[in-house]
Order: C-alpha cells, then sequence, then structure tokens
C-alpha cells in the first residue's frame, strides 16, 4: 500500500482516464443497458422461459441468422402462416346437414433448404367429430395428401416430419411414384415431383416455376355440428433463427442472454460487495484492535481459508436445493472471512501508526468511531481492486453449479445456459451457438472486470507498474 | 603514497517521470591510496549515486553516465561489464551498502553468503571456503561459529560486521561504504568505526565513506568533501574543512551542529535541498546563501584551489 | 536442515480444526434432512445383516425369528452408537465417523469390485483424481514461474502488459470453461483428441499400450488446465520477483560481481519462491475446487465426476463421503505447502 491516502474520487478519476478503465466501463455499460431492457421487458421470462409451450413456433438447435453471410447460402427461415392469414372458404351443404370449412395457406418459399419442421396447429370448433383432410401442395402443382382421418373435436398439433400417420401416407405417395427407398419428410413435401420419380430429389422454390406459385396447405374439415369452426396454424421452422439462435427446447437464446445479464450482473456484484465488506471490516478490526480479537480473528480466517468452499456449497444445493438467492446467502456465510480480512489486516496495522489516528485517539474519538471514520474509508479504496476481480468469479460459481445441475432450477443464468448446452451435446454435435455465446457474455463481464482492474492496479500499486 | 583513484568529470543523470535527474554532475577529485576520503551531504544530494557511479552499479533508467574513473591508472569506463564484474568489482574495489538490514540475502546462511565468492569465483571446494568465510568473520571481530546462522538471527551490528567482512573477502584495495551506520545505534556504530579504523591499518585500506553525519566523517577522514545538489562544492583537508570552512554551506552545516559546551543559537539552513531534476540556474546553493551576489544567480562557480589542501567553489572565493 | 517445530506444529493443529470444522459443518448441513442419520442406520443394518447371515445358527431359524432377532440386533446397535440421543451428541458421533472415514453405504452406486462402501468407490476414483491434479499443478507451476520471471526482466515491456491482462482475465475463468471450448474445438472441429474419459473403448490390453492411451486422454485435460492456471502464477511470481529485484541484497550481489545466472538462482528466484507460495496456496484450493467439473466435462473418472454421478443418482451418501474427503485433500495440500514452505524460508526455520 503507497502511503499517500487514496480517494474514492482519484479511484473514479484514474479510471476513467485510463485506456483500459474506459473500455472496462464501455462494456460494462453495455451489459448493464442490456439488463436494464430485461428487467424492465413486460414479459414474465422466468415463467415463460420454463415452459416449453410458449416456445413452439422455433425451430429446435437453430444457429443463428448471421451465419449465413459466412456461409453464402440461403438456409430456411422461419415462417409462420397464422390464422388469419388463411384464405378461408365456408361452405353449408344443406342436403347432408354438414358444414365444410377449407382453410388454404400460401407460402412463397425460395430458400435452399427445406424447414427443419413442419408443424401444423389445427383447432376444430365443434360439438362433433370432423372429417380432417390436410393436403400439401407444391409450385408444381404436384399434391400430397398427409392427412384423412375423422378428428375428434379440439387441438391437434401435427409434427409433420415425426408424424407417424403422415408418414404412411407420404411414403404411400412415394411408392406410387416409383420410389422404392423412404425419403426424410421434408425432403419428399419440397422436392419437385418430377425429380422424385426420377430418383434423384431436387428441392422446388416457388420462383423455380414462372409465374412464381406458391406452395400450398389445405385443412378441409367437414362437421354436422352448429357452429363449426376450424382454426389453423402452419409453422415453417427454420434452420437459422434469430440472434442467437436456439437451444434444444427451442428457446431463443437471445432472450436468454438478455435475461442473463441482470441475474449475472446482481449475484456477481452483490456476492463481490458483500463479502469483500464483511471481509474488510473483519480485517480492520482484527488489525486495529490487535491482541486477543486479532488472535481470534486470524485463526477463524485460516480455518475458512481452507474450506472447501465449493464442495460444501454443492452439499447444501444438493440437500435443500435453494434459489439462487437462498444461495447467495450461503455464499456470503461461507465467505465470511477470507483473503481480503488478511489483507486489510495488515494496512490497518500501518495506518494505526499513522499520527492523525494519535491525535484522533486523543481527543477523544471512541474505538470504534476511529476504526469506521477513519480506518475503513481509508483502507476501502484498496479493496476495489478485490471486488472489480471477485465479480465475475462469483458469476462463474454460479455457472459452476449450475453444470452440477444445481444451479436455481427456474432462473435462464448464463451458467445455466452453458451447463444445458453441454449436457446437451452441444461440444459433441457441434451446436457451437449454444455454447460460445453465452460463454462470450460471460468471458466479457470477465475481460470487462478485468479491465477495471487493471486501470485500478495503477492507481493502487504504482511501484510494481513503473520502469 | 600514490594516488589510487582519480576521478574527472563524473556525470550520472537518471530518468524519471518527472525529468532528468541530475544526481552526480561533473564530479573530479583524487584520492592516495591508504586515505579515507569522506563525502558529506544531506539526504538527496546525491552521494549515494556518486558510489553508484564510482562502481558503475547503473540501474535501468540512465540517462547520461560519462566521465573517466582510473583505478590505479586504468580507466574503468574502458572496460565493459563483464570485466569491469569480473576484474573489479570485490577484488580491487568494493562497496559496503546502506542499510544492513536488507543487503544480505535471507534465505541464505551468513557463511553461504560469505563463501559464495570463494566457490563462484576463486573455484574453492565448498569445505575450503567455508573456511575462508570463518576466517574473515573472525577477521570482523565475529564469532566463527555464525556461518550457519542466517541474517535474520543477527543484531544490525553484527549484520553490518558480515557485510564489510563480504566486502574485504577478496582483499579489495578500495571500500566505498555508504552510510554503513546510519541504520545502527550510537554505540554499535562507534565499535564500528573502530573496526573500520583497525582494518584500514591492517590492510592499508582506502576508504571513501559516504555520510550525512559530519561527526563521524571528521572521526575517520583524511579528507572531507562537502557535497550538494549532486556537484562538490568544498573539498580539501578534513582538519582545514572543519575549522575553517570557505563554502557558505559547509560554514552552515558546521554551524548547525549543536554544542555542547557553548551557548550559541542554534542554527539551521533556511530553505529545502534542491530537486535534482530542476536545480536551480547558477550556484546550486544560491537560494540558500546568506551571500548570494547576482553573479551567483547564473554563473556556476568551478573549483577553486584556496590552499594546498583546500578547494571551494563558491564565487565568493574565485579570482583569489 | 531442523524444521522448525513449533511452525509445523502450529500450523498442522490449525489445518486439524480446519478439517474438523469442514467436516462437522458437512455432517450438519447433510443433516438437515436426517440423511446423515439414514446413512448410519442403514451402515448398521448392513453390518449386522451381514455379521448374522454368516452365522450358521441364525440361518437355521425360522423366518419370523430371524426378522425379530434381526431387529433387536439393530435396535441394540444403534443405541450402542448412540443414534438415539439428541441432535447434538449425534452430530459428534457422525462427526468422529467421518473423521475417520466411515461414511456408510452408498444409496445406488457401486464400486467395481462391488461393494457399496463409500470408502471403497472413493478409493477407487481417487487415484485419478490426484494423478491429473498434481500433474496438472507441477506443470503449470513450473510455466508459470518461468513465465512471471520473463516478465519480470522487462516490467511495463509488451510481454508483460499482454501476460498481465491475460492473467487476469484467465484468472477468474475456471478450467471447465476453457475445457468445453476447447472439447468444441479439438474434439468436434479438430479431431484430434478423445471428448473425454480415461481410456478409449474398448481399451487396450498390452499394459504400454494401456498407459499410453491413459495419456493420450489426459493430454487434453492436462493442456486446458495448464493455459487456464499457468498465466495467473506467472503474474504472481511476476510481482514478487520485481520486489525482489529491487531489494538491496540483490543489488549488493551484483556488486560482489557474482555470475548472472548465481544471481538469478539464489537472490531473485530463491528469496521470492516463499511468498509465491504464500499467495499460491489459495489458488491451489480453487484448484481443487474448480477440478470437480473439469472432470465432469472431460469425463474423467475422479472423485469430481463421481460427485457429479451422485448428485444425478441422489446418492446422498457418496455426496457427502466425497465432500469430507475434499476437506482431506484440500488440508493435506496445504500442510504440503507449509512444509515446503519451511523448507525455503529460514526465518520460520528457527524460532
Amino acid at each position: 500500500m503507497s502511503s499517500a491516502p487514496v480517494g474514492i474520487k482519484s479511484v473514479i478519476h484514474e479510471i476513467l482516464h485510463s485506456k483500459s478503465g474506459v473500455a472496462g466501463v464501455v462494456i460494462l455499460a453495455f451489459i448493464l443497458l442490456t439488463s436494464l431492457i430485461a428487467v424492465f421487458s413486460p414479459e414474465n421470462i422466468v415463467e415463460k422461459w420454463n415452459d416449453p409451450q410458449a416456445w413452439l413456433d422455433k425451430p429446435r438447435l437453430a444457429a443463428p441468422e448471421w451465419t449465413t453471410f459466412f456461409t453464402g447460402e440461403n438456409p430456411s427461415r422461419t415462417i409462420i402462416v397464422r390464422t388469419q392469414d388463411f384464405k378461408k372458404d365456408v361452405q353449408r351443404i344443406e342436403q347432408l346437414n354438414v358444414t365444410k370449412i377449407e382453410l388454404r395457406a400460401r407460402v412463397i418459399y425460395d430458400y435452399d433448404t427445406p424447414p427443419s419442421e413442419l408443424n401444423i396447429m389445427i383447432n376444430l370448433i365443434s360439438k362433433a367429430r370432423s372429417l380432417l383432410t390436410v393436403k400439401w401442395i407444391r409450385p408444381d402443382g404436384s399434391t400430397v395428401e398427409l392427412l384423412r382421418e375423422v378428428a375428434e373435436p379440439g387441438i391437434k398439433t401435427i409434427f409433420a416430419y415425426i408424424d407417424r400417420t403422415v408418414a404412411s401416407n407420404v411414403n404411400a405417395y412415394l411408392q406410387k411414384l416409383g420410389v422404392s427407398q423412404p425419403l426424410p419428410i421434408g425432403v419428399a413435401l419440397f422436392s419437385s415431383e418430377k425429380s422424385l420419380a426420377s430418383g434423384v430429389p431436387k428441392l422446388i422454390k416457388s420462383h423455380d416455376v414462372k409465374p412464381s406459385r406458391p406452395y400450398e396447405l389445405v385443412v378441409e374439415a367437414t362437421s354436422e355440428s352448429k357452429g363449426f369452426d376450424v382454426e389453423a396454424q402452419l409453422n415453417l421452422l427454420g434452420v437459422v433463427y434469430g440472434l442467437c439462435g436456439t437451444d434444444n427446447m427451442r428457446r431463443d437464446i437471445f432472450i436468454g442472454i438478455v435475461w442473463g445479464a441482470p441475474i449475472a450482473l446482481a449475484f456477481g456484484l452483490i456476492a463481490a460487495f458483500v463479502v469483500t465488506l464483511i471481509q474488510a471490516i473483519f480485517g480492520a478490526i482484527s488489525g486495529y484492535y490487535g491482541s486477543k480479537i486479532d488472535e481470534i480473528i486470524q485463526r477463524i480466517t485460516d480455518v475458512y481459508l481452507v474450506l472447501p468452499f465449493l464442495s460444501l456449497l454443492i452439499t447444501i444445493q444438493f440437500i435443500y436445493k435453494t434459489t439462487i438467492w437462498t444461495l447467495l446467502i450461503a455464499v456470503i456465510a461461507l465467505s465470511l472471512f477470507g483473503g481480503v480480512t488478511k489483507s486489510v489486516r495488515s494496512m490497518a496495522l500501518q495506518v494505526r501508526e499513522e499520527p492523525y489516528i494519535e491525535a484522533a485517539k486523543s481527543y477523544g474519538a471512541s474505538k470504534r468511531r476511529i476504526l469506521f471514520l477513519y480506518i475503513l474509508p481509508r483502507v476501502l479504496p484498496y479493496t476495489f481492486a478485490n471486488i472489480t476481480v471477485s465479480v465475475p468469479a462469483y458469476v462463474f460459481l454460479e455457472a459452476s453449479l449450475s453444470i452440477l445441475g444445481l444451479g436455481d432450477p427456474a432462473l435462464p443464468t448464463w451458467g445455466k445456459l452453458i451447463s444445458e448446452a453441454f449436457s446437451g451435446g452441444a461440444a459433441y454435435y457441434g451446436y457451437w451457438w449454444w455454447i460460445i455465446i453465452p460463454s462470450t457474455f460471460i468471458v466479457l463481464v470477465s475481460t470487462a472486470f478485468a479491465l477495471l482492474w487493471y486501470a485500478l492496479d495503477k492507481v493502487l500499486n504504482p511501484r510494481l507498474r513503473e520502469e | 603514497m600514490s594516488t589510487i583513484l582519480a576521478v574527472r568529470d563524473l556525470t550520472l543523470y537518471y530518468r524519471t517521470r518527472r525529468g532528468v535527474v541530475r544526481a552526480v554532475d561533473n564530479i573530479s577529485f583524487e584520492l592516495e591510496e591508504g586515505r579515507c576520503l569522506s563525502l558529506v551531504g544531506e539526504s538527496g544530494c546525491g552521494k549515494s549515486s556518486l558510489a553508484y557511479a564510482l562502481m558503475r552499479i547503473l540501474p535501468r533508467n540512465v540517462h547520461t553516465y560519462k566521465g573517466e574513473v582510473l583505478f590505479e591508472g586504468k580507466n574503468l569506463m574502458a572496460l565493459s561489464d563483464s570485466e569491469l564484474s569480473r576484474d573489479i568489482w570485490l577484488k580491487k574495489m568494493a562497496m559496503v551498502f546502506q542499510g544492513a538490514m536488507n543487503s544480505l540475502n535471507p534465505v541464505l546462511s551468513v557463511g553461504e553468503q560469505v563463501s559464495e565468492v570463494f566457490t563462484l569465483h576463486a573455484g574453492l571446494s565448498k569445505i575450503e571456503a567455508m573456511k575462508k568465510a570463518a576466517e574473515l568473520l573472525e577477521l570482523v571481530r565475529l564469532p566463527a561459529s555464525l556461518v550457519n546462522k542466517y541474517p535474520h538471527e543477527l543484531s544490525g551490528g553484527m549484520k553490518q560486521r558480515v557485510v564489510i567482512a563480504i566486502a574485504l573477502s577478496m582483499r579489495p584495495k578500495l571500500l566505498i561504504l555508504d552510510e554503513p551506520t546510519s541504520a545502527l545505534d550510537v554505540i554499535t556504530q562507534a565499535n564500528i568505526i573502530n573496526l573500520l579504523k583497525k582494518l584500514q591499518e591492517e590492510f592499508n585500506l582506502t576508504y571513501i565513506f559516504i555520510t550525512h553525519d559530519l561527526g563521524l566523517a571528521s572521526e575517520l577522514s583524511d579528507y572531507i568533501a562537502v557535497m550538494y545538489a549532486g556537484r562538490i562544492v568544498e573539498i580539501g583537508d578534513a582538519r582545514s574543512v572543519l575549522t575553517d570552512p570557505k563554502h557558505p554551506y559547509t560554514q552552515k552545516l558546521l554551524a548547525a551542529i549543536p554544542r555542547l559546551m557553548e551557548e550559541a543559537k542554534l542554527e539551521f539552513i533556511p530553505g529545502s535541498p534542491p530537486d535534482l531534476a530542476f536545480p536551480p540556474t547558477g550556484c546550486r546553493f544560491h537560494p540558500r546563501c546568506p551571500f548570494v551576489m547576482d553573479a551567483c544567480r547564473v554563473k556556476e562557480p568551478q573549483l577553486c584551489k584556496l590552499s594546498e589542501r583546500q578547494y571551494a567553489a563558491c564565487l565568493l572565493w574565485e579570482g583569489a | 536442515m531442523m524444521l522448525s517445530k513449533s511452525y509445523l506444529a502450529k500450523r498442522a493443529s490449525l489445518l486439524a480444526v480446519t478439517l474438523i470444522v469442514a467436516t462437522y459443518l458437512t455432517v450438519v448441513i447433510a443433516n438437515g434432512g436426517g440423511l446423515v442419520d439414514q446413512i448410519l442406520v442403514n451402515q448398521i443394518r448392513f453390518d449386522v445383516t451381514s455379521t448374522l447371515s454368516r452365522d450358521p445358527s441364525f440361518n437355521r431359524l425360522p423366518e419370523a425369528e430371524r426378522e425379530k432377532l434381526l431387529e433387536q440386533r439393530i435396535e441394540l446397535a444403534i443405541r450402542a452408537k448412540g443414534l438415539d440421543q439428541p441432535f447434538i451428541v449425534r452430530s459428534f458421533i457422525y462427526l468422529v465417523d467421518a473423521l475417520t472415514l466411515r461414511l456408510g453405504q452408498a444409496l445406488v452406486i457401486k464400486s467395481n469390485t462391488g461393494s457399496r462402501a463409500v470408502i471403497d468407490i472413493i478409493a477407487e476414483r481417487l487415484p485419478a483424481t490426484v494423478a491429473l491434479f498434481t500433474t496438472a499443478t507441477i506443470i503449470y507451476s513450473i510455466l508459470g514461474i518461468l513465465v512471471g520471471l520473463a516478465m519480470a526482466r522487462k516490467p511495463g515491456g509488451l510481454f508483460d502488459r499482454f501476460m498481465t491482462m491475460l492473467a487476469v482475465i484467465t484468472g477468474v475463468i475456471p478450467p471447465w470453461f476453457f475445457a468445453i471450448i476447447f472439447l468444441l474445438i479439438f474434439a468436434f472441429y479438430i479431431r484430434l483428441f478423445p471428448f473425454g474419459g480415461f481410456v478409449s473403448v474398448p481399451s487396450p490390453t498390452d499394459p504400454l499400450l494401456y498407459a499410453l492411451d491413459v495419456m493420450y486422454h489426459m493430454v487434453l485435460p492436462l493442456i486446458t488446465w495448464v493455459i487456464a492456471s499457468f498465466p495467473f502464477w506467472a503474474y504472481i511470481t511476476r510481482n514478487i520477483v520485481i520486489q525482489t529485484i529491487g531489494e538491496d541484497f540483490v543489488t549488493m550481489a551484483k556488486a560482489k560481481g557474482l555470475p548472472q545466472s548465481a544471481i538469478l538462482r539464489r537472490y531473485v528466484l530463491r528469496p521470492s519462491l516463499p511468498p509465491i507460495i504464500t499467495n499460491v496456496a489459495l489458488a491451489l484450493i480453487a484448484s481443487w475446487q474448480g477440478a470437480i467439473i473439469t472432470e465432469v466435462v472431460f469425463g474423467w473418472p475422479g472423485i469430481g465426476n463421481l460427485l457429479n454421478l451422485a448428485i444425478l443418482s441422489t446418492d446422498a451418501p457418496v455426496v457427502i463421503g466425497a465432500t469430507v474427503v475434499y476437506a482431506y485433500l484440500l488440508v493435506a495440500t496445504v500442510l504440503i505447502l507449509d512444509i515446503i514452505y519451511t523448507v525455503l524460508d529460514p526465518r520460520v526455520k528457527v524460532g
């Protein structure tokens, strides 16, 4: 510790005037902004994050859209056709006392690859069963019947690529064409009939036909019921999606990142500040009061330093499965004494000898007053460096617990994203965005604080920087 | 008596954040073998820097280093660093550092540190080297059993003696002692000074003794040089300088020493030592000099011979 | 070279206290759900049952009689052990058990030899963890010190500033993080190294090939660990060495005309080592804990991986046992460091 007192103002001044300090502040401001967006957004992200139904219209494990810039391809994007965009045709056949409703969706499709999924949601609003037909028409005019069955009223979701009925219908169609080998449904539905028959399937785009024709989905439902209505939605899910891609539960990773930001910052900052402050207070007490108190605090600190910190947290989380905020309390409880206690103690030992402390004593200031009004403020700026380095450490601590499945069960923290990526096999199957993007953000936070630390260290330890 | 050391225009400037510090500014003097020259001055006047300059132990941030240092007629400046390290340091010229507290390596035993030079330079075996180490310790009136002890087990005075023993291990001719006693209590100081006197007699050593304590200087020296702001302002035979100082600074220094028997008022030198990065123009002492003249602000006085045994650098005496 | 008994004795007793505190904490925390009670009761059940079932006279009794006798004996054993006592007393019984490594029976996991005893399961995994950890630590500590020395040679220079930044950034990033990214790069994209595990499947039968196979699997974890850890060591070394170089005794060594190599070894490196060790002691403790997840990421069959497995299978005895063993490992590490410290720094040697 250099002999001149360091005030908060000079610390801030130094940070704002050094290149690394400014860089660190800029990065942090960016992340803070992201956090604010998350905090003030109207949606209840936590609920939504844990509800698989909320993400059905997003593709699974889709890479970010900007990757197409590098690959030069034009892979499929997500196209959602909602009920209101279907062309509805209602026919009432009086003789048979049935109503026939036809919903037709037209989609201009010009991508280089078929969609990753083709999902159809049909809502049959009826009191009785209806006859349901789903047909798929390509730009070359060829039709494939996907479904023909008697359906119960209610919502029906057809995942065309994996639905067994659809699969058998498509295979029947292919066999009629003379195609002996089964093909993936996506290939079958999006290749021209001619190319299918020839044995070399080729994707047909809307613009391959002159004039360009869309793909069409025709949903026909016939029912006796009064007040019969049909709603439908067609999801053509892309291969790429969004700014950050999606995970295996179809969740937009961008939302996970945005929501992870305030959690990461809050957890890290609170833990870092509280732990450092508590340890500093104990260190100052230890150094200033000396003798017995000093001995006791030092021994306690020595014990704390060798505690298996993470193992104990693991045990706590394993048995009690707490939320992130209870975890925070556990972390603080296990960190009441530590390295900062020791370093603040040695600083306090020095400061205690300074003349103005003697002066304060001589005009009757109590020990406690001296401790909190003179010694602590003098010593605290030197702990800032420790705080800046601790914040990312705590963010990673939370991530460590998440990887073991012991993090907060509900919140989408960055650590959770990475851990889910890892256990979802992202490293094994190459879903790199799932790993790299949350990782980048965590590293960004670490770097920001590292830059801040570097700037601070120059103020607090000038000797070590000089030539 | 031959001249063992002749220094001409020795200059050492450091490069620092504040600017160029002119620690040693064109120093010249000569010293005869077997004599002791004391270098006296306030803290920060460049005394230690002069010692480093003489030995050529230079830090990283040197701005200027030039001049001539002739040891037994040979110009040390012409030698390479490795030649200096191999042939001169410790063997011809040795330095005893300020603050023996830190001059000894805490993780090596006293014996190891004293005998090192023998194993690494003279190629002696460990056992022989240790024997020599024990001899050296006895030379400085320390028990030979100290070879197995570590520096932290020794008192300040003992450590200083060990440092002296190391300095003498290769029987150098010239010893530069930089404030060897400033960290010690008065009694230990006296013991060390006595030891130094005896050693000088025994081995015909030449000393350059750097101190801020005029009293110590008077005990040991044949000659005294007074340094101020990187320059020698007065140099001469010890008795003459002490009894009849010619430079106003020397006069003030002597006057500031409280005398037990007299009733005179305590004197002090007004102002503070100059910043060596931005020394005053002309005579460096002029802001604090009671005899300052206009010329002093402009012209830098050179050492002029005032008598056979006394030189002073002051415009008062120029032309005399 | 006499090691100061009082310094080491003090440190050892403090470490013993730490061990007891850590274990007691574990026991108390773990028993929040009455888990430790269960573990010990199960252990007693197991012991009594296996003892009795070896007794031929017992086996000749009818079913109902056997049941009754078994329950009686178990009751007695429980009372003898003191498990019917209030919590405070029980907690101390558990403490003693845990400290003597009587860690009970696992619920789900079995060791390779079929034993359910937690201590056996852990003992099986311990060598893998210690091997990886020790090798990595030795490599990155030496590398760190060398790089730190290089940094100290030109403070403020380009290499120095770059490495300092690297040190601070990687300092807070745990090794397992690098592990995931490296797996992505080296195992997925550049198929240079295996995805993890201890040996390939099927493992080579030839002992030499087996050993090489294990080493091949160790490479990526080692590289990851070393890259993640050495910059911090380098930085600490650099700071301490810079301070040491500024000390008077180094200048004095120069003035003695000692050769550069001797000065570097005896006057720069050696006095720097004690404070370096003090400073990195904390880092080593963190390293052990980070090892847990690194093992999980690499599928390295050590205690960390075991811990993960136990968490997934909710095998509480193993989780608790592993925590106790980690406490032991930490205390052992710190003790070794303390011994090394006393060897290096004579100021604690005598008095």
